[in-house]
């Protein structure tokens, strides 16, 4: 079987000013659509929680759901259904803690007030607000600070488990574990180590007390401070970075100077319009949207360059003059296998898509598909037109 | 030309076969029978087998970070104390004070009581000395403003770190997880926890006992009690039980040369570990008064003695109640041997610690001292004699290779440390997943796997008929290569992993295509299908070679950024690029020589 019987011979170039339009308009499109609505960032990239549950009972509706949140105080908590079964859910929440600087504050004080003014000299949080550290000059019983604790508002973690510590505490002072905190002596400061609940288990304390909740099942959670967030953020930018260069490099090297800015602006024109769809359709731009990303950047290239070794090829063999005659010979020659390996790849992306949709693969792979398609269209109409343009640009440039 | 194609027949069946016997060890998860576990097991030092990662088999997984600025600042205020304390020594030069800086942790000043003294040869003279660690910046009327040198800073940091990397490891191992890991990575100053199969109730309490302080302890070995505890009551009958049970994963040892008893035990692959092992073993037997089991970690060795992948651990009977503490620890350092240059680890205790030091020291010549880190056993070397002053040194007497000693020795360190001196750490991001999630995502992959590779299979038996099938089985042989070369590197395969399979599965035959197409193009030239076929392969080599190697930059990158869910998509992608790039060639070449070969006039294609 073949897709086209006889040799081909479009006129690809013909229309690369039509094409060039409409590129350039989704281009432009998506980088507004980017800049005004702002991609929506998944929690590995601002900070946040993340938490999916499954109910048992089909009263757990997202409104149910949604009060419930509500009423704990997280404002913006998103709720999707998700996962195989009809009462499974993922919980967004940009808070990783339910204790804001003004709480603290006012914890800090009534703490402060309990505990006595002048022997509080240490009071910190952790980023996930689960485990709060307080230093004091002079000693007290762990009982009496978890008093303090709670009477200031905090939820204490119920830990029973006091691990197999209890012998050596009778001998040793220094460090001692006791229901839900710690308490140990660092160059004569009394240090306690408060385990609070986290707001993943105060979630799902809160869903358990309604009957509807009750047999809630956490199936994942996840929380990311704001730091880390940062840091991801950084990273998965400059990987996109050093892949651009290393590859603009690759080609430079094996090709042509003027083979390169072809490659690179079809791939950025790739990673734009992916980014432009996801901003539209308001899908969460996470560390799997990046590795995405890179691997379109990776075969949107390989198509190009297919393209560009026939280019190359066919300049050699020939002594044909006309660089846009050439190019258009070498797309017609290419254009079965440019279709085939699309067609291939698809069907994988699509069986993933299709089926994996419930998992957390479901963005991953929606971005494949758009990469590949998206992909293929621009080593056809992106990159070589752009070659061209290059190539009359420096000529003009030589004559003039 | 008949040899050579035997040769390739002969190097793709080998590969196969080597292939096969890989993925043996990934494929049987729960072997059946003794018989089906010896030759499993026996495979497993070769090929490792797939590890699942956490998103597949549930766990969890936290990024803490390490409060390395509390280090630096208590090792500014340790240093500035000792220099403080050798110029009352040396330079008799009394009531010096030393203030640390208030708004950084790397300055310091010292407040001599008049310029004079400060001024004076034997001032000069102690500071001089202590140059390689902290520098005088300026003088201002009877202070010296001194601040730490920017690589003792850093060292400090990058120790703290260590250090907490080393605590956290101890502490898991301690509560009996296996399989576990503890990653450092120093330029984020964090580290990566991750334990898989925990569950939601045992969550809290791991991270607790993480977050914990280090407990560093002193206790003497009762060698000449064993005799009498591994020969009485309930120990008696379990060890006589010990012999008779050949499978029992326990084997109880005689130390060489005095014959004292000890038992010791491997942990399980992906089961309990050998100090869980033993613990269950020594259920009901009663201990004498002030007497206990400590456990002590070991790599295993084979017989000629070189280190093997196995852990083992092995018991110490001690003492109950330790002879000493950590909380008397001055500080511990790696110093080195004057005659013979070896390593070794020097210890001072504190002026109350030396005198119990000395006094337990001096009842106990001749008795072996473990030295327990958070109830484990770093090591267990001999009294040789009383030691007063305060300072000790442990000699370690094991490794011979001097850069051995000299890790071993940096190691305990660490560990000494760790107890002396504790980093502060805290959780910066946290990461849980349930089992029941984790074998939805397997089942959807393996599913999503077949779906793919059937629907590609068909598709090109359609439009390639013949060749098509050539194709089809550098595919097939394609998936087991990759599934071989994870499987015998041990690599951890994640959700996104599986994806990056089947993504290959379906660029993979883009080597086939471009082949095929050229092939067709020659054919149309009017070429036999015999060179047809060669000049295809010849040409089409570096158009796939081009087109291939910018996806593997794109993975090389990933590899490089990626968190541990995305590396594992990279790991997948970069190993199938080769392995098809390999197949498309190798493979399919050899099919369709093999075509053309008996009917050169007519190629299906």
């Amino acid at each position: 079987m073949q897709i086209f019987k006889n040799k081909t011979n479009y006129d690809f170039m013909g229309k690369s000013r039509t094409f060039a339009i409409v590129s350039t308009l989704a281009v432009v499109g998506s980088v507004l659509v980017t800049l005004i609505w702002q991609p929506r960032f998944g929690i590995d990239f601002i900070g946040g929680t993340e938490i999916q549950v499954e109910f048992k009972d089909s009263k757990a509706t997202v409104a149910n759901i949604r009060s419930v949140l509500k009423k704990m105080g997280f404002a913006g908590a998103d709720v999707v259904a998700f996962g195989s079964s009809d009462t499974e859910y993922l919980i967004r929440l940009r808070e990783v803690s339910r204790i804001n600087d003004e709480q603290k504050s006012k914890i800090k004080s009534a703490l402060k007030n309990a505990l006595g003014d002048t022997s509080m000299i240490g009071f910190e949080f952790s980023p996930g607000g689960d485990k709060l550290t307080v230093k004091l000059k002079s000693d007290m019983s762990i009982a009496d600070v978890e008093t303090a604790a709670r009477n200031a508002g905090l939820d204490l973690a119920g830990i029973t488990d006091t691990v197999d510590e209890t012998d050596q505490a009778e001998e040793d002072n220094s460090r001692k574990c006791e229901s839900s905190t710690c308490r140990l002596v660092v160059k004569e400061q009394y240090v306690f180590e408060i385990s609070l609940n986290g707001v993943t288990e105060q979630v799902m304390a809160s869903f358990r007390a309604h009957p509807w909740g009750k047999d809630a099942v956490k199936m994942r959670s996840e929380w990311v401070g704001a730091k880390v967030g940062e840091q991801l953020r950084t990273a998965g930018i400059s990987s996109i970075l050093y892949a651009l260069i290393f590859i603009m490099v690759y080609i430079a090297f094996r090709f042509d100077l003027r083979f390169a800015p072809g490659a690179v602006i079809a791939l950025i024109h790739d990673i734009l319009i992916t980014l432009g769809i996801f901003t539209v359709l308001r899908i969460e731009v996470t560390l799997a949207t990046v590795a995405a990303l890179l691997t379109i950047v990776g075969y949107s290239l390989n198509d190009t360059i297919v393209v560009f070794d026939r280019i190359r090829e066919n300049m050699a063999a020939s002594k044909e003059v006309k660089l846009l005659s050439v190019i258009n010979r070498s797309l017609n020659e290419t254009l079965s296998r440019t279709i085939m390996t699309s067609v291939t790849t698809l069907l994988a992306v699509l069986a993933l898509y299709t089926i994996g949709w419930k998992t957390s693969l479901r963005d991953f792979s929606f971005a494949l598909v758009i990469g590949v398609i998206v992909g293929t269209y621009s080593s056809i109409y992106v990159a070589s037109p752009v070659v061209v343009w290059f190539d009359r640009f420096f000529a003009k440039k030589e004559k003039a | 030309m008949e040899r050579k194609w035997l040769w390739r027949v002969i190097v793709l069946v080998l590969l196969i076969g080597i292939s096969v016997t890989a993925s043996i060890t990934t494929v049987i998860r729960a072997p059946k029978g003794e018989d089906e576990q010896d030759k499993v097991a026996a495979l497993r030092d070769l090929f490792p087998g797939i590890n699942l990662g956490l998103d597949l088999q549930g766990g969890l997984r936290m990024i803490y970070e390490v409060g390395v600025e509390a280090a630096i600042e208590d090792k500014r205020d340790h240093i500035a104390e000792s220099i403080v304390h050798e110029l009352g020594e040396t330079a008799k030069i009394k009531n010096v004070k030393a203030i640390g800086a208030r708004d950084n942790n790397y300055q310091f000043d010292l407040v001599f009581p008049d310029a004079k003294s400060m001024k004076s040869d034997k001032a000069k003279e102690v500071l001089k000395d202590y140059r390689r660690i902290a520098v005088e910046t300026s003088e201002s009327a009877s202070t010296v403003h001194m601040e730490l040198k920017p690589e003792i800073v850093k060292e400090t940091e990058e120790m703290s770190i260590k250090q907490a990397v080393e605590t956290i490891s101890i502490r898991i191992d301690n509560m009996g997880w296996a399989n576990t890991s503890v990653i450092p990575r120093l330029a984020n100053r964090d580290i990566i926890v991750q334990i898989p199969g925990i569950n939601e109730a045992e969550i809290s309490r791991i991270k607790r006992i993480i977050a914990q302080t280090a407990r560093l302890e002193l206790k003497i070995v009762d060698d000449k009690g064993t005799a009498e505890f591994f020969k009485t009551g309930a120990m008696k009958e379990k060890i006589a039980a010990l012999a008779d049970d050949k499978d029992s994963p326990i084997s109880l040892h005689q130390e060489p040369g005095t014959g004292h008893y000890y038992l010791s035990a491997k942990n399980q692959l992906r089961g309990k570990s050998g100090r869980q092992l033993i613990q269950d073993f020594l259920e009901g037997v009663e201990f004498p008064e002030n007497r206990e089991i400590s456990y002590q970690e070991q790599q295993g060795k084979d017989a000629a003695g070189n280190p093997t992948a196995d852990v083992t651990w092995r018991t110490y009977y001690t003492l109950k109640v330790a002879g000493i503490t950590g909380e008397y620890i001055d500080q511990a350092a790696v110093a080195f041997s004057q005659d013979s240059g070896k390593p070794y680890v020097s210890l001072r205790f504190n002026q109350e610690g030396a005198g119990i030091f000395a006094q337990l020291t001096g009842e106990n010549v001749k008795e072996r001292m473990a030295i327990i880190l958070d109830g484990k056993v770093q090591s267990a070397p001999v009294i040789q004699e009383k030691i007063s002053g305060g300072n000790c040194q442990i000699t370690l007497g094991r490794a011979d290779a001097r850069d051995n000693l000299l890790n071993e020795a940096n190691d305990l360190v660490i560990v000494l440390n760790a107890g002396a001196l504790p980093a502060p750490i805290k959780p910066v991001t946290e990461s849980t997943v349930g089992p029941q999630l984790g074998q939805d995502a397997i089942d959807m992959g393996i599913l999503a796997f077949e779906i793919a590779i059937i629907a590609i299979l068909l598709f090109m038996l359609v439009y390639y008929k013949g060749a098509g099938f050539a194709a089809n089985l550098a595919l097939v042989c394609n998936g087991v290569f990759i599934v071989a070369i994870l499987s015998g590197g041990g690599a951890t395969l994640t959700l996104p992993g599986i994806a990056g399979i089947i993504l290959t599965m379906g660029m993979a035959v883009d080597a086939n295509v471009i082949i095929y197409e050229r092939i067709r193009e020659e054919l149309r030239g009017g070429k036999s299908p015999r060179a047809a076929v060669d000049a295809g392969f010849k040409r089409a080599f570096w158009t796939i070679f081009d087109a291939q190697i910018t996806t593997f930059i794109a993975g090389v990158v990933m590899f490089q950024y990626g968190t541990g869910e995305i590396k594992g998509f990279a790991v997948t992608l970069l190993v199938g690029i080769v392995t098809s790039m390999f197949s498309a060639i190798f493979i399919s070449r050899l099919v369709l020589d093999f075509m053309t070969r008996h009917r050169s006039d007519q190629l299906s294609i």
